[in-house]
């Protein structure tokens, strides 16, 4: 015990003078999750918010062919701009979205009862232009059956006979669980904290000390090398929990910034939230030691770790990117995968679900159970000579 | 050791975690500061159930008859008695539902709509209403009391009356009136004591309601006669109320009633003069005020019976064509600005015989205040409010509508139940609450100087009006964005109601394809 202590504290002490690896695992790892999360937030607000109809901007050829319809349509928010000569050329260089075209013939048509017509130019395959035909088609429409109505109600017939049967969309998502696709990417952000808190320490641990070749004097020391292995996890283990209490209180800042109830979203990141994080990330902070450890002890240098480590990293990755991808169904087997079972918890608890007992309990003894798989794995690769040597 | 200090380790961090958990879902179940509405969402084997403060409350679909449209929604019954001064005397169910917010947690004030009439039923306006209050429900649940004696609230309809309706007359009968009001009274008398079923009564409804769901503030959007209703409200609890939204309100000073028939003739002599300053109109119909007059004494002196096709069966109907139905479906075609715009063009054909494209509609375009006088709610709200307070008028003799409102309202009230009615029932309206009046620009109920006579008595109030628009405003244009923000903000002299400058007239049709392109 006193042996793992000893190598624990001189650890603890040696890195936290290392400027490089106080500011990866205390200052960057913790707080690029909150970061990108109030960035996405704000993508996910401005994008609801920005719903309230601004005045549209469009050039309209042949207006005074339709003055009324057109007097209807900035009725709607459309401000008539304007004829362009060339509107084909025009929407095809982005120089308008979208042209509004009403054709000399319009109001003889329009007179006798006969279908009239007006055109809609747009290049479909430039970007930004959908919303604007969409709103654009959106007013034609609104118009288009209102006077359709009129025309059957002057004729003494019901409107309703224009539209049979209504159609009553039910969307039963919320502004919590359309944003549900941007959470999927934040439980990823703990899992990043926690391994970054870890990645210079498990590197300096061993392959570093291997480099400097100090690794050999200290495994001549006769003490059993596991005994060493753990303090040298526990150092670990302190910076990367350490980060992610960070990364914890981070998200919980971030959370009084982002004015979600603005969209009747109830983000709740406070000490409940990060209670939780913390409890079914703890089984991860070993795990990822242990990995990190191991992974390193098969490099033969500092830059190998270092590369090795980087790939490790894409990994935890995977889970969080397949859903936001693919979201799919939820199910318990889930939490008992460790970094899967995060990544649908912390989600979970993003979405302002609650999780249970015995979500959290399969969340921590699974990811618990491999910890201890691969901190055995890791010890068995200590045990071996090769590992002191340093080429 | 080492085994056993980690185990010590593991055992102390399981606690502490189970400590945590415990504090989590403790603080969890406990919502944000502020609102705190308690409701709790459960689904057992006999369906989904909803509390909300002590009512509990079950998913139903709101519908309104004549339309298979329906809208979700969480309903209960709320039981009252129908005497409040004998808590012993008939029970009555009052229909209650909530359109509930999309929110996590709504806000914990509530918005309640009350509506027009009277005699229509907030749940069944609700149908029609609801895309409007899209953004009032991002943060908000919406109250939806169908106030007694309308919708399934035990409601004063006259089904045996209403059937004998087909063979109305050609002259306003008063006495035929008095007989058919006196059947209804019959039939509604067997369920309940129509002298119950006043404004005044209905707050205290709405009061008790309010206490049931928890004691929300409520932030009332009345509509037309629902106006007066939130007005009485405000007046009885001040403290429940956060907001109001009245939208074509009528003063607590006016007697519902008295200058209907100068309303609609203004209204209509508004609607024609946009007419006659677009050529094409003018050339089309000339002064169509006065084809309308021409056409009224014509039938004045000579009423007959016409057929047209029915507008939603196509069946041939006959009906009596009368000053009285000529006078009420225009009134009914002036209420909003789409019909209205087909006034010129159907008064004129209707003058060279051609009566379908203005009759057609009679039965389609609803009425408010006032207009159906078929329910019984509206007889036990008039006849206790206003009836008696009607003065004849002898100046609106000649108006399009003349004294046929007045009198009949009148005829209605000798048979009619008087509930009583507080002193200050009519004396306006002082109140510090903010508030937004919307008026109509064209509304031939309630003119836009109903508004300011209300606005006079408020501190914080404010009044937009719509141009070229008529009665009930609220999906008008970027009305329901303001509607949201009006509610979440409650600053009604900060709102930036620069949207409704877009709003304005719908030109008259000057043939049956329409107005000018």
């Amino acid at each position: 015990m006193k042996t793992t202590l000893t190598v624990f504290v001189k650890e603890v002490k040696e890195n936290l003078r290392d400027r490089r690896t106080v500011l990866s695992a205390l200052v960057f790892g913790p707080l690029i999750g909150p970061l990108i999360f109030v960035m996405i937030m704000n993508t996910v607000l401005t994008r609801e918010l920005n719903k309230a109809d601004q005045p549209i901007k469009v050039p309209v050829i042949g207006a005074q062919y339709a003055p009324n319809m057109i007097d209807a349509l900035k009725q709607q928010g459309l401000q008539p701009q304007p004829p362009v000569a060339h509107p084909e050329e025009a929407v095809r260089d982005q120089d308008a979205d979208v042209v509004l075209r009403v054709p000399e013939d319009f109001g003889k048509a329009w007179q006798k009862g006969e279908v009239a017509q007006v055109e809609l130019i747009y290049d479909s395959s430039q970007r930004d232009a959908g919303s604007s035909v969409e709103r654009v088609k959106n007013m034609l429409e609104t118009y288009v059956r209102r006077q359709g109505a009129m025309r059957l109600v002057a004729r003494g017939l019901s409107p309703t006979m224009m539209a049979p049967v209504s159609l009553n969309e039910r969307d039963q998502s919320t502004p919590q669980s359309r944003a549900g696709q941007m959470f999927a990417i934040v439980p990823y952000f703990f899992v990043l904290t926690v391994f970054m808190g870890g990645m210079y320490l498990a590197i300096d641990l061993t392959a570093g000390e291997r480099e400097r070749q100090s690794l050999e004097p200290l495994f001549a020391n006769p003490v059993p090398r596991w005994k060493v292995l753990l303090g040298k996890l526990a150092a670990i283990c302190v910076f990367s929990l350490t980060s992610l209490l960070i990364g914890v209180t981070g998200f919980g800042v971030a959370g009084k910034l982002i004015p979600a109830e603005k969209l009747g979203m109830l983000l709740n990141l406070g000490p409940s939230f990060a209670g939780q994080v913390l409890l079914i990330m703890f089984p991860l902070v070993i795990l990822l030691a242990s990995l990190q450890t191991l992974v390193a002890a098969f490099a033969k240098s500092y830059r190998e770790a270092q590369s090795h480590l980087s790939m490790l990293m894409l990994v935890p990755a995977l889970p969080s990117i397949l859903l936001s991808v693919m979201p799919v169904k939820v199910a318990q087997w889930m939490y008992a995968v460790p970094l899967l079972g995060q990544q649908v918890g912390i989600t979970q608890l993003l979405r302002g679900g609650e999780l249970t007992a015995q979500e959290i309990a399969s969340c921590m003894l699974c990811g618990l159970l491999a910890a201890m798989l691969v901190t055995l794995l890791t010890a068995r690769v200590y045990g071996s000579e090769r590992l002191a040597i340093s080429t | 050791m080492q085994a056993r200090t980690v185990l010590r380790v593991v055992v102390a961090l399981a606690a502490v975690g189970a400590l945590a958990y415990q504090y989590g879902r403790i603080k969890a179940r406990d919502p944000a500061e502020g609102s705190a509405p308690v409701t709790t969402e459960t689904s057992s084997p006999a369906g989904r159930t909803w509390q909300r403060g002590s009512l509990v409350f079950k998913p139903c679909e709101l519908g309104r008859p004549g339309s298979g449209a329906t809208a979700q929604a969480w309903c209960t019954t709320f039981e009252v008695p129908e005497n409040r001064d004998d808590p012993h005397s008939r029970r009555i169910g009052l229909k209650l539902a909530i359109a509930r917010s999309d929110a996590q947690i709504p806000n914990a004030d509530m918005v309640v709509l009350l509506a027009g009439g009277p005699g229509e039923a907030a749940t069944e306006s609700w149908v029609a209403a609801a895309p409007a209050f899209d953004e009032v429900r991002k943060h908000h649940d919406v109250v939806l009391l169908d106030q007694r004696g309308t919708g399934d609230s035990n409601p004063l309809s006259c089904k045996e009356a209403d059937a004998d309706d087909d063979d109305a007359s050609y002259t306003l009968d008063l006495n035929k009136v008095r007989k058919e009001v006196a059947a209804c009274l019959a039939e509604v008398s067997l369920k309940a004591d129509p002298r119950y079923y006043t404004t005044t009564i209905a707050a205290q409804d709405l009061e008790d309601v309010r206490k049931a769901l928890g004691s929300p503030a409520f932030d009332l959007v009345g509509v037309s006669y629902g106006t007066r209703m939130a007005q009485q409200y405000v007046r009885h609890y001040p403290d429940s109320v956060r907001s109001m939204v009245l939208d074509s309100p009528v003063p607590n000073q006016v007697i519902l009633g008295e200058d209907m028939a100068s309303n609609l003739d203004d209204a209509l002599r508004k609607d024609f003069a946009a007419c006659l300053a677009v050529p094409a109109c003018k050339q089309h119909f000339g002064d169509s005020m006065q084809t309308l007059y021409q056409l009224r004494d014509a039938l004045r002196a000579n009423p007959h019976t016409v057929s047209f096709r029915d507008p939603q069966t196509y069946k041939m109907v006959e009906r009596p064509l009368t000053e009285f139905s000529l006078a009420s479906v225009v009134r009914m075609f002036a209420y909003q600005s789409e019909t209205a715009a087909l006034l010129p063009l159907s008064i004129d054909a209707a003058a060279h015989g051609d009566v379908g494209p203005l009759l057609g509609q009679s039965n389609l375009l609803s009425s408010d205040l006032g207009g159906d006088m078929n329910s019984g709610m509206s007889m036990s709200v008039i006849c206790s409010e206003d009836g008696d307070l009607l003065q004849p008028r002898p100046q609106d003799q000649n108006a399009i509508l003349g004294n046929h409102l007045v009198d009949s309202i009148k005829a209605q009230c000798d048979v009619w139940p008087h509930g009583t009615r507080p002193a200050d029932f009519h004396s306006p309206l002082k109140s510090d609450k903010p508030t937004l009046i919307l008026s109509g620009q064209l509304d031939p109920v309630t003119p836009p100087r109903y508004g300011e006579a209300i606005l006079a008595g408020l501190s914080d109030g404010r009044q937009l009006i719509f141009k070229g628009q008529g009665h009930s405003l609220f999906s008008r244009g970027c009305m329901p964005q303001l509607l949201g923000q009006f509610i979440d903000k409650l600053d009604p002299k900060q709102l930036d109601a620069s949207c409704l400058d877009k709003l304005g007239p719908t030109p008259a049709f000057i043939d049956f394809n329409g107005a000018s392109p």
